[in-house]
């Protein structure tokens, strides 16, 4: 079945994105295989926090410079993941410590293939969580910034006289038609993935009390609540980002990024 | 234009950030407090833990012959709620280095207890059954709560509507499915009301919502037409493997078969508003701009989207597992198990949203060029 579906979705893409989607294929290829190398280095016991971070930055220059081609969009949307993250990093780091969203919860602590497998394993599940939470934001992250900065960058584009401040007000109200999508998708993907967790919650009667309180919610959660913050953090600040490079102020700067890119062009 | 302009803000409700904000603000943070302090309307017994000292114990061994430190932790809590109220007690706890069958506490942590008992020295004793974790939950919603209106102003307020409403109508609909209801149908209803309901609230009511919507359930139909052909026509699959079931006698399949619909519902959602408004925008500058023409630049955004969003669930689905991920490869499960019986669900899942993206483009493209070109067709 996962073989017919995977053949399904080629066709489509290519379908769809006729000679372009070599990227989009190329570009999830790679990512699922930085995504399990991690895994693997992580089971082999190298320090979690490295390999995750490791992991974020190939992940971030991969799909953000390999797939849309570096100029100043990328740029921007790149300087403005690495401060929403940082920013998010503590707030994950204070969940993971003092939440206790690591680590299995009641429910799956009673599976029966949980409970064959040995949890003496020297791995500190704090890191991996909080590494792996990191890489979750950084997706819908990601998808923010990059729209906010393209967005910005066709204003700036077709009104090349606008000052900062206009800028700066039109990449947030570009934004404000993003962050509700975006929470959407999230949201509905993370319904999706726990119907059978509310299933089991309905029928045993759990009371709300246990449910607002349990290990599993904000497991499942969790990585809506941090990812719909992240997007609401990055859109003024994508905008504030792109808006600080349009000035003159940085023009040296936007010289080598669009030397750097014609030079690109020019090999490709 | 300016004239319009001004009509439509003296009828539109007033909001300014600057006394929206800070309103808010004190609001959410007293609610918060509120929930910090709700241990009374609890049943169980509730403690603080109020200081806490740890020692390692010694080293612990499993199966594999990994050791890894232990530690003993003792606290020293104050009850909080019932018959014992503000008496302290003593309670212990064993973690290990490797956090995942058990937790360690920290000072300031609540915690519910069980078969609390007062010996006849005074001592009051009980068992650790979970953490409480309601005041970090209300939290992190009102930190998204106070972010959508900080960053998107009024609408905020739909948003954030919106995702409550959704979360009460999963309550609802569950509620109707242990009445007797079908889950398909409810399933069915469970899409119908998710797309309308965030349609509405994040866009408004007008014309490009109804096309996005009309756009939205014609992919998600040909999307769960595909995938079921596909789920009939390859051997079936095992679904045992999934996480929290308790009951062998549900219908796996059809959960996770809803389920998996339900989750590709936002992306494809997501993708039928960039691509009508793409549409829209290039007719509006150009309205006899040719079809092929259009199909090419449509083609265009679609690239875009399509790869940003495709990663967006890549990651979504495949982050929460990797813990468990990890421990089964570390306890020497060999990789092609583990893909083929414990990590396909959440590849199921991302492949079905993927293909929902994918088929998107096309169908909301042509859904949108029909309807932005004959005006008569939709109201």
């Amino acid at each position: 079945m996962i073989f017919s579906l995977i053949i399904l979705l080629l066709v489509l893409l290519i379908f769809v994105g006729r000679l372009n989607s070599k990227k989009i294929i190329l570009t999830l290829l790679y990512n699922a295989m930085i995504l399990f190398s991690a895994v693997i280095l992580m089971a082999l016991r190298v320090n979690p926090l490295l390999v995750s971070y490791t992991a974020f930055i190939c992940i971030s220059l991969l799909t953000l410079f390999y797939q849309n081609g570096v100029n100043l969009k990328t740029v921007s949307a790149f300087l403005s993941l690495l401060i929403v993250v940082f920013l998010l990093a503590f707030l994950t780091w204070y969940l993971c410590v003092y939440a206790g969203i690591c680590g299995l919860n009641t429910q799956t602590a009673q599976e029966d293939e949980i409970l064959v497998l040995d949890f003496h394993l020297h791995i500190n599940m704090i890191q991996v969580t909080y590494g792996m939470t990191l890489i979750g934001i950084l997706g819908s992250v990601k998808d923010s910034a990059i729209a906010v900065a393209t967005g910005t960058c066709e204003v700036y584009r077709n009104r090349p006289g606008i000052t900062g401040k206009e800028l700066f007000f039109s990449g947030r109200k570009i934004g404000k038609d993003i962050l509700g999508v975006t929470i959407n998708t999230l949201l509905f993907a993370g319904i999706g993935e726990s119907i059978l967790m509310f299933q089991m919650y309905f029928q045993y009667h759990y009371s709300f009390a246990e449910l607002i309180n349990s290990k599993s919610l904000i497991q499942a959660i969790v990585l809506i609540l941090l990812g719909g913050i992240g997007v609401e953090l990055s859109i003024p600040i994508t905008a504030a980002i792109f808006c600080y490079f349009c000035t003159d102020r940085f023009s040296p700067l936007r010289q080598k990024v669009s030397m750097f890119r014609n030079r690109r062009q020019h090999l490709s | 234009m300016k004239t319009k302009l001004n009509i439509q803000n003296k009828f539109a409700i007033p909001y300014s950030p600057r006394i929206v904000l800070p309103v808010l603000a004190v609001l959410l943070l007293l609610l918060n407090i509120m929930v910090y302090h709700d241990c009374s309307l609890y049943p169980n017994t509730i403690v603080r833990v109020s200081s806490v000292k740890t020692v390692q114990s010694g080293y612990a061994t499993g199966d594999l012959g990994i050791s890894e430190p232990q530690y003993l932790q003792t606290l020293t809590c104050a009850v909080q709620n019932g018959t014992y109220k503000n008496r302290s007690m003593l309670l212990t706890n064993t973690y290990t280095y490797t956090h995942m069958e058990n937790t360690e506490y920290h000072e300031g942590d609540f915690l519910f207890l069980k078969n609390t008992k007062i010996a006849p020295d005074g001592s009051i004793s009980g068992s650790i059954t979970d953490q409480k974790r309601d005041y970090y939950l209300s939290g992190l919603l009102s930190l998204l709560f106070f972010g959508a209106i900080a960053a998107a102003g009024k609408r905020g307020f739909s948003f954030m509507a919106a995702l409550l409403i959704n979360a009460f109508t999963v309550a609802i609909g569950f509620f109707f499915h242990f009445q007797g209801v079908n889950f398909i149908l409810i399933t069915f209803f469970f899409i119908l009301l998710f797309s309308f309901l965030s349609l509405v609230l994040c866009l408004g009511w007008n014309r490009q919502m109804r096309i996005v919507l009309l756009a939205t359930l014609v992919c998600i139909s040909i999307l769960a037409v595909a995938y079921c052909l596909v789920m009939f026509l390859t051997p079936r699959l095992d679904y045992t493997l999934q996480d929290y079931i308790r009951n062998g006698n549900i219908q796996l399949e059809m959960f996770f078969t809803c389920g998996t619909l339900i989750g590709s519902l936002g992306a494809i959602m997501d993708v039928a508003v960039s691509i009508t408004s793409g549409v829209e925008e290039i007719l509006q500058q150009d309205p006899d701009i040719s079809s092929e023409e259009l199909s090419r630049s449509v083609r265009q955004i679609g690239h875009d989207v399509m790869g940003t969003m495709i990663n967006v669930l890549f990651y979504t689905y495949m982050v929460g597992r990797i813990p468990v991920c990890i421990a089964q490869l570390a306890n020497g499960m060999a990789i092609t198990i583990f893909f083929t019986y414990y990590l396909n669900y959440e590849i199921l899942r991302f492949l079905a949203g993927a293909v929902g993206i994918a088929l998107c483009i096309p169908v909301s493209e042509k859904i949108a060029h029909d309807f932005y070109r004959r005006k008569d067709l939709l109201p």
